[in-house]
């Protein structure tokens, strides 16, 4: 017997459907291998529950349930780490024809995947402030591991919030114009703010690895930029915008 | 392993209990966590860190795959490395069993065929774990459903030659052994007898529910219940044969009140202490 070959069948049977494996079994027992397969189908969904209620809410259970066996079927856990599991679900509802009409949908998804994310990671050290606001300004700093930006050009965080908070239906305009949201982990929880453009902006560039005078300027060239300041400020207390992982190079 | 701590049961903690356990000073020997849920600097790390400030925690782990035919997830160990180096803990546990196997992997226990072969992957990965941790592991014996038709020896034998060549310690889930017994028909007394007592560190207890069909009926291990009379006397006849040993209830969904699981750990604690051991091991 080779043991790459039978754990190759038996992942081809719990996720493809294929049925080499049954050569490798007792034939007594043939039928429960789908004590298996139910366990699998089962606990992924249910993970995927948890990460994206929101979204379940949405659609209603049973399509939930049907999605993500056609979403298994395309990709599976790749750790043994199940809380990395889930990030293309969005790109799946993006391209999965039942849910055209629902254009904001993948959005609230990745909304969703995004707070998920922010709980479990990892937190950069705070950026140090005593260095002096000259080489401050002249300094690379990242973005925190646990911070996010959504743009999304429906109002996503609204109809989060209502299908999170009320059991009897939601009111949301859905022309209400874009959004640019933030997703980050501050004093033990999760939070989610509405950024004005100049904000996004400045948090845009500072990922795309600009000094923070150069993404203050980039910020400056968008609309609400007159709170940028207090904006900065608590981006800098909250560790949102925070040490270079690269350091040493970059000062 | 150290095994020093009080023959007072433990529970299985999970996101329900943690506020009730950080409120009060339950009577509990330690409280174990899925390693897993712990990796990364989350949210629920800080809690458990403030867990550990009033209860030991052992480390059970569910997804490291320690039976996989290709090699052992490196970034898997580190980041497990990193969480006993936070939460020190009083043992490390996985299972005899893989859950992924190149680029796939499940949320589940899959079986291994108990043949040479995969008894010395078990043994080079034990040992490749135990060396990165720097710490002795325990493996736990799983619930069976069904059986290979290439197997060769007991799992009884499996376990006992896996502890006795790589130098971990094992993990003897009762509940497991039970249903072990009732779905292919594995002899529970002969299963323990052929373990040296020595190399059992810890108990697991749970519950666990029966399913049928027309053709057949088997126990699954829901771990949604309490523990069944006929585990709880098979439990006694391990004291009794191997000895007392640090002893968890497990309980992963279904949740009923912390009460009901304290209860349940009570029983444990009082069969651990009552019950006079005749294999007292060397």
């Amino acid at each position: 017997m080779n043991l790459h070959d039978l754990q190759k069948d038996f992942l081809d049977y719990l996720y493809l459907g294929s049925d080499n494996i049954t050569n490798a079994i007792e034939d007594t027992f043939l039928a429960r291998l789908s004590i298996y397969r139910n366990n699998v189908s089962t606990g992924i969904t249910n993970y995927l529950r948890e990460v994206f209620p929101v979204t379940e809410k949405l659609v209603g259970p049973e399509f939930f349930d049907a999605m993500c066996e056609r979403f298994l079927a395309q990709d599976q856990p790749g750790t043994g780490d199940i809380h990395q599991y889930g990030s293309s679900l969005p790109e799946f509802m993006a391209t999965f024809g039942p849910l055209s009409a629902l254009t904001y949908l993948p959005d609230i998804a990745r909304l969703e995947w995004h707070h998920h994310r922010a709980y479990y990671a990892q937190e950069f050290p705070a950026l140090d402030l005593n260095m002096g606001q000259e080489a401050l300004l002249n300094y690379k700093p990242d973005l925190n591991a646990s911070v996010f930006l959504l743009r999304s050009p429906h109002p996503i965080d609204t109809i989060w919030q209502q299908v999170r908070e009320n059991e009897d239906g939601i009111k949301v305009d859905l022309n209400a114009g874009a959004v640019a949201l933030l997703i980050f982990r501050h004093r033990q929880q999760v939070q989610i703010w509405n950024l004005s453009d100049a904000a996004a902006a400045l948090l845009e560039a500072v990922k795309a690895g600009h000094t923070l005078s150069e993404s203050i300027e980039e910020a400056f060239s968008h609309p609400g930029s007159e709170m940028l300041q207090e904006f900065i400020s608590q981006c800098l207390q909250a560790g949102i915008i925070c040490q270079s992982q690269h350091s040493q190079t970059n000062r | 392993m150290s095994t020093s701590l009080s023959l007072q049961a433990g529970i299985g903690i999970r996101a329900p209990y943690f506020a009730s356990l950080l409120e009060n000073q339950s009577p509990l020997g330690f409280v174990e966590a899925h390693s897993e849920n712990y990796f990364g600097n989350s949210l629920s790390r800080d809690a458990l860190r403030r867990v550990r400030e009033k209860y030991p925690v052992s480390l059970h782990g569910v997804g490291l795959s320690l039976g996989r035919a290709d090699g052992l997830d490196r970034e898997h160990l580190r980041e497990l490395k990193d969480l006993i180096a936070d939460i020190k803990p009083c043992m490390v546990s996985e299972h005899l069993a893989w859950s992924g196997y190149q680029h796939r992997h499940v949320p589940d226990l899959l079986p291994v065929p108990y043949v040479e072969a995969s008894l010395q992957i078990f043994i080079d990965h034990a040992k490749e774990m135990q060396d990165i941790l720097g710490q002795q592991i325990l493996v736990e014996n799983p619930s069976n459903y069904l059986a290979f038709k290439a197997t060769s020896m007991e799992e009884s034998s499996f376990l006992d030659r896996l502890a006795g060549e790589s130098g971990c310690g094992l993990l003897l889930d009762v509940n497991n052994l039970y249903i072990s017994s009732v779905n292919v028909g594995v002899d529970p007394y002969r299963y323990i007898s052929q373990i040296n007592p020595a190399h059992i560190s810890q108990y697991h207890l749970a519950g666990h529910i029966s399913s049928s069909n027309q053709e057949d009926s088997f126990l699954i291990d829901s771990h949604n219940r309490q523990v069944s009379d006929l585990v709880w006397d098979l439990f006694e006849y391990c004291i009794q044969h191997i000895g007392p040993r640090p002893t968890l209830i497990e309980w992963d969904s279904d949740y009923p009140e912390l009460a009901v699981l304290l209860s349940e750990a009570d029983r444990a604690t009082g069969i651990l202490n009552k019950v006079e051991t005749t294999n007292e091991p060397t």
